[in-house]
């Protein structure tokens, strides 16, 4: 059984990574590799010119702080918003919790060509195009039903005699929900943040509504894909899903505990 | 311990509300285009700086694409703050900005038209009799083609109707798919190409009942079988895709491919030249680009500069020999480098048959209608003396008013 | 601890009451409204009679069906699989959360090059001997639908797999224990334990996942242009090309109306108590 489990993760790896292996070594390839009706699928020759013109032009380095500070904004204020509420619907009749979660989606239930001009009228006379703060606020809403969601099923989870015994034991209420429930709920929270930063950071339909000239990461990869060549193209896009592996892996640890807990069987 | 975190804080929000704390600085000029990365290069290296020196300003020049300019501009405006002072906007698209009062009309004062600026381009910026918009660059599509695979089959590039037909039908049966691209996506890249179509075979793009009209649809059902199915979704960068990984081998766009197939792609193999004939004559939809300052615009008098500066005889005679752009000016002629040469060429020819597309109000309408009758045609298979009839009564309607 | 509840949800409910409230309230307004003040259904009429609406509809509806299946089917093979602890069970988690990281337009453009006439798929598959003429996979009608869904399926997936995993977590092991000893078999199990239980992740992840498959835009239009339209680029195209904000409006009220039927209808029929514990 294991092994067959490990043969079917082994494909289902390959048909996950397969693509991003093809876009890095588009962003080595020489083009006779790539422009032709039969790419090549190994790659045969290396060439770092395209990584070069992209950070020579100088147009990267801001696109990715500003994503990177978006991004990073967006998943900590969606913990703090949706933790709070989800600890309360977990502790609601499922009626309500069930009305209210619904109700969260409405928003994201709408195409994002739709609601991207209102919300760009009001943020524009806030004066927050081109900001961090701006753009940051308008994915939070489109972030935090996920966020709720997430957090209210692992909240859910925590049995409520592990918190009663706390109590029994002596513990205030703050000390229970910070050394009891929040430490089991940190798979939920590592989940619920992970997928709130990672929709910030890959979002264009607002960022190209809120932003003039402070394009997000999003925005370049989108403006070299129509305007630029395949591979500035390639390459950009390759730097954008870097931080992604990066911050995937390190939050490894924390992703694990969910599978621990079920492997029991 | 409590004034440095509350010092932190602030430090924190004034990155986040970033620009728009920004303090008195040099006046900066906001321009919108829409560009090819190469042409951006020339942009911001050669034409801005001159312009920033003189005026001792900076320039802050930005991408947006032409459909979302529009929304933008509505979305400054109701936001009550109009953050763009100047913008290039296709010419195509016009008719929505001037509809929605984003523009104002320009003063007689402001537009010291240059005697050099060809007058039918200069023509391009007035509507309704009240002038709007100045030219910047005209542009027009060429023919692209693989002269490689072109002369591994003994053909040569086709400059008529009969000839493009030949040409598709052999590399069909020669290769089992088709290797001509149409592009055939909908929306304005079709549009655009049925217009100049229509025009050379004779017919009236806005009378589909006008027989060089439906001979010119004739034509293209018999083409339909013979099509790269890549031109389901080609359009202007998706057709360069097609050329450049030689899924098509012949196909129309505009010229800004050429540094892209050229030298970034390094596809020597891809020529260009002026185009085909129809029946009736060679016929091209001239573009491009024109300059317009939005209603509100906070840097009016500086823009005003910028765009006598972006028309100026050394500005054009730049764009000319670092891009190839035709000009705008009959005295504008730069030396342009060779690699560049043969294709500027064929601009010049292909200009030399221009056509304007005539400034009608129901243009999106128009472009409904014209995308349904390619798609029945080229991908339902519909035949032309069924359905056409009645997409030329709806259009008919339209001309007379009635929606 | 009434008031405790409700001061929890205070901060997100304002939040979200101010930011959706407003533009989901002027969509509905906008797709309602005719020059001058008036309510009229013209715009609804309007696209009803457009050939290229009807076909927005039912390739919307198809690819999320097939688009769902696949998500959820090969989501929950793979955190099964992952749960039984195999070899290499850290390594094969961060590789197949890898696509959720790459950005929807960066999916699109690998798609395209990948299931493009000339595209990597096509020639593995002339190499391997399979085909000899390379396939149109975003042609016809069906197999567009297909290659659409599997490419969305592709960076949605490891969404599904996310959230399973932290359902079947929940599972408590005893459960598994107590049916082995009584002899049940693996697949007693999985019908009797695991699939009632995972109902609660089971659909949350299809309507997290069926609001979003609805909504779909970057992935057709890269792959197919405007021969496959779906509702979202319907709404695009009237609102970006056609210029008309009514029509746009009107398609994505329209577009949430089916998702609330959906949803609605799929908790109906698998029992809210149950499933939303």
């Amino acid at each position: 059984m294991s092994r067959a489990a490990t043969l079917l993760l082994a494909v289902l790896a390959f048909w996950a990574v397969g693509p991003l292996y093809l876009l890095l070594k588009v962003s080595l390839s020489p083009p006779v590799e790539v422009m032709t009706a039969h790419p090549t699928l190994l790659p045969h020759g290396i060439t770092l010119e395209h990584w070069g013109r992209l950070l020579e032009t100088g147009q990267v380095l801001p696109p990715l702080v500003k994503s990177l500070l978006t991004a990073g904004l967006v998943a900590v204020a969606a913990l703090l918003l949706a933790a709070p509420a989800a600890y309360s619907l977990a502790r609601l009749r499922e009626r309500w919790r069930y009305g209210i979660l619904l109700g969260l989606f409405l928003f994201r239930m709408l195409p994002e060509v739709s609601i991207a001009l209102p919300v760009a009228v009001v943020f524009l006379r806030w004066g927050l195009l081109d900001t961090v703060a701006g753009l940051g606020l308008a994915h939070l809403t489109l972030v935090l039903p996920v966020a709720a969601w997430v957090l209210t099923t692992a909240f859910l989870a925590i049995p409520r005699e592990i918190e009663e015994a706390a109590a029994l034991d002596g513990c205030s209420a703050w000390q229970t929900l910070t050394r009891v429930t929040l430490r089991l709920a940190v798979p939920g929270l590592t989940v619920a943040g992970l997928l709130a930063w990672l929709f910030s950071w890959e979002e264009f339909v607002l960022a190209t509504y809120l932003t003039l000239g402070a394009k997000t990461m999003p925005l370049q990869v989108y403006y070299y894909l129509y305007q630029g060549n395949w591979f500035l193209t390639a390459a950009a896009a390759t730097l954008m899903t870097a931080p992604v592996l990066l911050l995937t892996g390190f939050l490894q640890r924390h992703l694990q505990a969910i599978s621990l807990a079920g492997a029991g069987r | 311990m409590s004034v440095r975190l509350r010092n932190w804080w602030l430090f924190a929000l004034a990155i986040a509300l970033g620009p728009s704390l920004a303090a008195a600085a040099p006046a900066t000029l906001t321009v919108t285009m829409r560009l090819a990365e190469a042409e951006w290069q020339v942009i911001r290296q050669d034409v801005l700086p001159a312009f920033e020196g003189a005026c001792g300003c900076r320039v802050r020049a930005i991408d947006v694409p032409p459909e979302a300019l529009t929304q933008r501009l509505k979305a400054m405006r109701a936001g009550g703050r109009m953050e763009i002072d100047l913008f290039a906007q296709d010419n195509m698209r016009l008719q929505e900005l001037v509809e929605a009062g984003l523009v104002p009309p320009l003063e007689e004062t402001e537009v010291r038209m240059e005697p050099a600026v060809l007058p039918a381009l200069a023509a391009a910026g007035v509507m309704g009799g009240r002038r709007y918009f100045l030219p910047f660059r005209p542009n027009v599509q060429i023919a692209y083609y693989n002269a490689k695979k072109f002369d591994a089959y003994g053909l040569a590039p086709p400059r008529s109707w009969d000839a493009l037909l030949k040409v598709a039908r052999a590399f069909a049966e020669k290769e089992g798919i088709g290797r001509v691209l149409f592009k055939g996506v909908g929306g304005a890249p079709t549009t655009t190409q049925l217009y100049e179509w229509i025009v050379s075979g004779g017919g009236d793009p806005f009378d589909f009942a006008h027989p060089g009209t439906v001979a010119t649809f004739r034509f293209l059902q018999e083409l339909a079988p013979f099509l790269s199915p890549d031109s389901r979704r080609a359009k202007w960068d998706t057709t360069n895709d097609a050329l450049a990984q030689e899924s098509a081998y012949l196909a129309q766009n505009w010229p800004f491919g050429v540094p892209l197939l050229v030298r970034d792609y390094g596809k020597r193999e891809i020529r260009t030249y002026s185009g085909w004939a129809g029946p009736e004559r060679e016929a091209h939809v001239i573009g491009g680009d024109v300059l317009g300052i939005p209603a509100g615009a906070p840097n009016r008098g500086l823009a005003l500069r910028l765009i006598r500066h972006l028309q100026s005889r050394e500005v054009q005679a730049v764009l000319a020999s670092r891009l190839g752009w035709p000009t705008i000016r009959a005295d504008a002629a730069g030396a342009v480098e060779p690699w560049l040469r043969p294709h500027v060429a064929a601009v010049q020819e292909a200009m030399g048959h221009g056509v304007f597309r005539a400034n009608v109000p129901y243009w999106a309408e128009y472009e409904r209608i014209a995308s349904e009758a390619v798609e029945r045609i080229l991908w339902r298979n519909e035949k032309v003396p069924d359905m056409l009839p009645a997409l030329a009564a709806k259009l008919a309607g339209l001309r007379q008013g009635r929606r | 601890m009434k008031a405790r509840i409700l001061l929890g949800l205070a901060p997100l409910t304002l939040y979200l009451v101010a930011f959706t409230l407003v533009p989901v309230a002027s969509t509905f307004v906008l797709s309602l409204s005719a020059p001058g003040d008036g309510i009229t259904l013209e715009h609804f009429r309007r696209i009803a009679g457009h050939y290229q609406f009807g076909q927005a509809v039912v390739n919307t509806l198809g690819i999320t069906a097939i688009g769902l299946s696949l998500e959820l089917g090969l989501g929950l093979v793979a955190a099964l699989a992952l749960t039984s602890r195999p070899a290499g069970r850290k390594v094969f988690q961060v590789l197949l959360l890898v696509p959720l990281g790459v950005p929807t337009i960066v999916a699109a453009a690998m798609m395209r090059t990948v299931f493009g006439t000339v595209g990597y798929l096509n020639e593995i598959l002339l190499r391997l001997g399979i085909i000899r003429t390379p396939v149109d996979w975003v042609g016809p009608r069906g197999l567009a639908l297909v290659t659409v869904a599997v490419a969305d399926a592709w960076k949605v997936t490891p969404l599904v797999l996310l959230i399973l995993l932290a359902g079947l977590g929940t599972i408590p092991a005893e459960l598994y224990e107590a049916a082995r000893t009584d002899g049940a078999s693996r697949w007693r199990q999985f019908a009797a334990i695991t699939l009632p239980l995972l109902k609660p992740a089971l659909t949350m992840a299809l309507i997290v996942r069926g609001v979003d498959a609805f909504r779909i835009f970057a992935l057709p239009l890269a792959l197919a242009g405007r021969g496959l339209p779906v509702l979202s680029t319907y709404a695009y195209v009237e609102y970006l090309e056609y210029g008309n904000p009514h029509t746009a409006a009107a398609s994505s009220v329209i577009l949430l109306a089916m998702i609330l039927i959906a949803v609605g209808t799929y908790l109906k029929l698998a029992g809210p108590e149950e499933v939303l514990r």
